[in-house]
């Protein structure tokens, strides 16, 4: 072509398709928060049916990504989806946005990854992924300090919501466009079959989705039961049967650090005596005032481990101390290996 | 805008077209076939055919869509004003020629109306100063002055057609195309179209309009086309084809009403009623400060009877979308009531309702829901408690095959043309036999041929006793295939008579001013 | 039926007028403040701020509450969640009361915590707020013109303008089609999941299929109208940046500066040092 006006990279036809479906997504918005309102009637909850239908919103997203299939247009149809429900009156106002953003930016670092290959298992992984980031970006702004539990239910809602409406929905209905005459797509699938994709999702297909449910289920219970994110490495919390629960950075309590001689005898270690710094624990513990019933202390480290003490014996004994080592370890000079948790995330008076 | 005019001795020709072929990807029939053409600087042509001959291809040539945005074989070459339309991009190609397609709601752009006027100047650079009377004269030259100041989601359907005529027309571009610009307009809004365009070709536009029914066209046009399968077989002037105009008949054009060959007889006998409307009152609820207007019905009485056909016409916006909903009880009416069979249709669900009364849309795509062409005609089976016996199957596939549908019965319903996504929703309400048929404007873009096929099907089952309504803009239908018409206006009936009367009557009402320009009544109607 | 509409309510006054990139900047401050300062003065401070720039663009302090209304659960919640999970400051009292030795007492309820309820609660109706009022006194189109003079390609901006225009005509679409669900008697709200699915997909499909039937004639009806002719166009009406709005935005700039200054230098900071 030797004409003289500027060819660009989104070409009208790509504008007005990202246009079409940020529309519709918008549109379509109230009719999904109408229909969650339903199922959480029908469940009796009084929310998460929005976390359980997040695929529906990144579904026009990635739908965009795989009609486009161009880096970018995945993001431009977050953004410009975020700025319509924006405009039209959200309920979240500016947020909503940056969710929407968000959610394009991952579609379009995932389709970026996968080359933008047809693959139904890739498409799932992604959408299930831009699905959950919506929780996290709504926990960044209002749920800090929410209890971990809380936030991966949502996170596992979400993500199921993102494997099924967004990349296996997505997946699907992008090949019906495509096969359609309705839309001319530059895109074409590798994987066309004159078969409704509908009656596509074979044993095959239908045993890897169960698998990836599975696979995100199991990650979310590691992350809540098990797994505790600890910013602070030297940060801990003693909560429980105080008067005073809190969380402390081993820092606030410098100056008052005391020096023992102490020996580990564990079942599989063995450490001869040397010279450990550390916080008692009756410092920490008397900040925190535990209850004349309290029995007992757990100490718990960042991987579930966890140690019982007599709260009593621990009160009067200066030499159970908390060190600096790869985070918090206790050293409790006169309790065998086993007792010396590493890690420690939390004090429990029970 | 040029000053020569259509009588300048020696034409000047602005578009050539020498040897065009060109296939679609993926088909492999061309889609216009070695087409040699030279239109001329003043010209008004109207280019007629039926469905699928090759108009709409043409036009997007004329315009460099295609081959700039279609995939294809493109062979031959076009220019414009000495411009190979492969040379140059579309957006130049519009500084030449303008395309206005059919439907105007795929059209606008913009939020509001001098946004959508001034889209395309801005684009073109010109600066505020002279884009502002190009709004102005372009507005006034649509007949849609008024508008200015509007959002373009308030407007009706046939203030939309006008915007976004303004909107091209602004751009002066010496060619103007336009692809059926009143096919959905009520024949009152057709006719100011019709004169808008009249204006510009007097003052030295050259015109090409694109339409299944040229009678309307034909005073003002200086020349005719007529294609068939992709070739212009006829080539003319407005006068030569009314001296002949054999060729029309067979190629399915309108020219006008009495060219039909067929005209249905009154019904003699006196048929059980089914629908009985008493009393219709409704307004929609406001919901937000920004809706747009809609049609209100006020006290509606009439019945409908078994084996009936009936047109229910009505300038646009005038209700009658909103009474076929109300027939089907979709929408509740503030007062009045609907008895089908003498039972109040809002006793029961709609779902239920469906068995008995079956709706056809606008859109097609809005009514299709199922996987498969067959499963979309069998979907009754599955919710209507229609049991899936040898019989109904036979049906479907009586019906698939009687609408051309069979060999496409296990591909998806959206990978058919709009035609056959419109036949298919008709059969698929057909299967179960309801009662009550209503449809929406089903005709939109449909050539005479398919007209006459459907209208077939409807008036077999029309003779079986099943009662048809029909929403229509066309009177030339209504003429030929109904028996009564219904002449809604404002949300009021105006009319309720046998078809020809009724027409005879609708006309004296235009001609009296009755019905005045602005679409609303001058003086009040008196049954 | 169910419509969103736009938020833009059409007014004369002074905030309308203002460059719609002043009061983008203004909402992007405030949820920077929102976000990163956790006081409870200062956020009573925005919200007075906010009111008071309701009233200023003549925006009945009635339409501000009523988009709270439709956020009440989600405020709440936010609320309920600090109160009932932040461990630290002293425990003013038990929900749970200890039940029996060696069980309970559970869920204190703290100081911080009530500070944390009430500031996150505040921090979500701040933004709320914040962007309701910019929605309600911007006109969408003056916002894409506007993103122009910060070297936004045009193009983009009338993508905006043309999804948002696409919005009413949709929300027709999507009544049209549940209507038809209704009129082909398919049972959309029989079953929990299997209806809720149903009701999705045949809700979406028709909607799909028959807006993106309309992306050719879109593309060529902005093609045809030298949609992309040159990088750049002109506006009939471009919104100008005046001495006012500049005030504006310099003095939100300083302001927000300061309080995050404070913030940082003045407050936090030797905190964390310790």
């Amino acid at each position: 072509m030797n004409s003289s006006v500027p060819s660009y990279y989104f070409t009208t036809r790509d504008l007005v398709t990202i246009a079409v479906l940020s529309a519709l997504g918008g549109a379509l918005s109230t009719f999904v928060g109408y229909i969650g309102q339903l199922f959480n009637a029908a469940v009796g909850t009084p929310f998460g049916a929005g976390q359980f239908l997040s695929g529906l919103h990144v579904f026009w997203i990635i739908l965009a990504a795989g009609l486009i299939r161009k880096t970018g247009a995945a993001t431009a149809t977050g953004l410009l989806k975020g700025f319509v429900e924006f405009f039209t009156g959200s309920t979240h106002g500016i947020i909503v946005v940056l969710v929407s953003l968000f959610q394009g930016l991952i579609i379009d670092i995932g389709f970026y990854a996968i080359k933008q290959q047809d693959s139904l298992p890739l498409w799932t992984i992604i959408g299930g992924f831009a699905a959950a980031s919506n929780v996290i970006v709504f926990q960044l702004f209002f749920f800090s300090g929410a209890p971990l539990i809380f936030l991966a239910l949502l996170v596992i809602l979400a993500f199921t919501s993102g494997i099924i409406f967004a990349g296996y929905f997505g997946h699907a209905t992008t090949l019906l466009v495509l096969e359609s005459r309705i839309y001319h797509s530059a895109a074409t699938m590798n994987t066309i079959t004159p078969k409704s994709p509908w009656q596509r999702l074979g044993p095959y297909r239908l045993s890897a989705l169960i698998f990836l449910i599975v696979i995100a289920f199991g990650a979310s219970l590691y992350a809540v039961f098990v797994w505790r994110p600890v910013l602070d490495p030297l940060s801990c919390e003693v909560v429980g049967q105080v008067s005073h629960p809190f969380r402390f950075s081993y820092l606030s309590y410098s100056g008052q650090e005391v020096t023992i001689e102490a020996e580990l005898i564990g079942s599989v270690t063995y450490l001869p005596p040397q010279n450990y710094t550390g916080i008692p624990l009756t410092v920490i513990l008397a900040d925190a005032q535990p209850v004349t019933s309290a029995t007992t202390l757990q100490v718990i480290s960042a991987d579930g481990y966890r140690a019982a003490f007599n709260l009593t014996t621990v009160l009067s004994d200066c030499e159970i101390i908390l060190v600096i080592d790869d985070g918090l370890r206790l050293v409790a000079k006169n309790y065998p290996g086993w007792f010396w948790v590493q890690k420690v995330v939390s004090l429990v008076i029970i | 805008m040029s000053s020569s005019n259509a009588s300048s001795p020696i034409p000047i020709p602005l578009i050539r077209i020498s040897n065009l072929t060109y296939t679609y990807e993926g088909s492999d029939k061309p889609a216009v076939r070695n087409i040699n053409l030279a239109l001329h600087q003043g010209e008004f042509t109207i280019l007629g055919g039926p469905s699928g001959c090759g108009k709409s291809t043409l036009a997007r040539c004329l315009t460099g869509f295609i081959p700039h945005e279609y995939p294809g074989t493109f062979q031959g070459t076009i220019t414009i004003r000495d411009q190979d339309t492969r040379a140059l991009a579309i957006r130049e190609l519009a500084q030449s020629a303008s395309l206005i397609q059919q439907d105007p709601d795929s059209q606008l752009v913009t939020l509001n109306v001098t946004n959508e006027v001034a889209f395309g100047l801005e684009n073109f650079q010109h600066s505020p100063a002279t884009i502002e009377p190009r709004i102005q004269w372009a507005l006034r030259a649509a007949n849609a002055e008024n508008l200015r100041s509007r959002n373009t989601h308030t407007l009706s359907g046939g203030e939309k057609q006008k915007v976004i005529i303004a909107s091209f027309i602004a751009l002066q571009s010496p060619i103007l195309i336009l692809d059926e610009p009143t096919a959905r307009l009520d024949p009152h809004t057709a006719t100011e179209v019709l004169k808008t365009l009249q204006k510009l070709h007097n003052q030295g536009a050259t015109i090409l309009v694109i339409e299944h029914r040229i009678q309307p066209f034909l005073s003002s046009a200086s020349r005719v086309l007529l294609m068939n399968e992709g070739t212009i077989i006829y080539d003319c002037s407005p006068t030569q084809l009314s001296a002949n105009p054999a060729p029309l008949n067979d190629l399915g054009v309108y020219l006008q009403p009495s060219t039909y060959s067929e005209t249905i007889q009154a019904k003699s006998k006196i048929e059980q009623e089914t629908l009985r409307i008493q009393g219709l009152t409704f307004t929609y609820p406001r919901i937000e400060e920004h809706n747009s207007p809609r049609p209100t019905l006020g006290n509606l009485s009439f019945s409908l009877h078994s084996g009936e056909i009936i047109a229910l016409m009505g300038p646009n916006g005038s209700g009658k979308s909103t009474l076929l909903l109300q027939l089907m009880g979709l929408l509740t009416p503030d007062a009045g009531t609907v008895h089908l069979n003498q039972q109040n249709i809002h006793d029961q669900p709609v779902s239920q309702l469906a068995r008995q009364i079956g709706f056809i849309f606008q859109n097609p795509l809005h009514q299709i829901f199922a996987h498969t062409v067959k499963e979309e005609v069998l979907l009754a089976t599955k919710h209507l408690g229609l049991s899936e016996s040898s019989e109904i199957k036979l049906r479907a596939e009586q019906l698939m095959r009687s609408f051309g549908l069979l060999k496409y019965q296990d591909q998806s319903p959206y990978a058919l043309s709009l035609g056959e996504q419109r036949r298919l929703t008709i059969a698929s309400i057909l299967l179960h036999k309801p009662q009550v048929l209503l449809f929406d404007e089903p005709f939109i873009g449909q050539d005479y041929r398919n007209v006459q096929r459907l209208m077939g099907v409807i008036r077999s089952e029309a003779a079986q006793g099943t009662t048809v309504l029909l929403a229509t803009h066309d009177a030339a239908i209504a003429e030929t295939y109904c028996s009564r018409l219904l002449f809604l206006f404002d949300g009021r009936l105006l009319i309720d008579a046998p078809v020809k009367q009724g027409l005879e009557h609708l006309t004296i009402l235009y001609q009296t001013r009755v019905l005045d320009e602005q679409g609303s009544l001058g003086v009040e109607a008196e049954e | 039926m169910r419509t969103s509409s736009f938020g833009y309510l059409q007014r004369k006054s002074f905030v309308h007028r203002l460059n719609p990139l002043t009061k983008f900047t203004v909402l992007i401050l405030i949820v920077i403040l929102a976000v990163t300062l956790v006081s409870d003065i200062i956020a009573l401070c925005i919200f007075s701020f906010l009111l008071l720039g309701f009233i200023g663009a003549g925006i009945s302090l009635r339409y501000a509450f009523g988009r709270l209304r439709r956020l009440l659960t989600l405020i709440l919640l936010i609320a309920l969640v600090q109160l009932l999970f932040t461990p630290y400051g002293a425990v003013l009292f038990y929900l749970i009361p200890p039940l029996a030795p060696g069980f309970g007492p559970f869920l204190p309820i703290t100081t911080v915590g009530i500070s944390n309820a009430f500031n996150l609660a505040f921090r979500l109706i701040n933004i709320v707020l914040a962007s309701a009022l910019f929605v309600a006194s911007t006109d969408p189109s003056r916002f894409a013109a506007a993103l122009t003079s910060i070297r936004i390609p045009y193009r983009y901006g009338y993508t905006l303008v043309l999804a948002l225009r696409l919005v009413p005509l949709f929300d027709e679409e999507s009544n049209t089609v549940q209507s038809a669900q209704r009129a082909r008697g398919i049972p959309v709200d029989q079953g929990v999941i299997r209806g809720f699915l149903r009701r999705i997909r045949y809700t979406f499909m028709p909607m799909l299929f028959s807006a993106l039937g309309r992306v050719d004639s879109l593309t060529l009806a902005m093609d045809g109208r030298g949609f992309g002719y040159a990088p750049t166009r002109t506006f009939l009406v471009f919104p100008k940046f005046t001495p006012t709005d500049w005030l504006i935005v310099i003095a939100s700039v300083l302001l927000t500066g300061f309080f995050l200054w404070n913030f940082l230098f003045v407050t936090a900071l030797p905190h964390i040092i310790g």
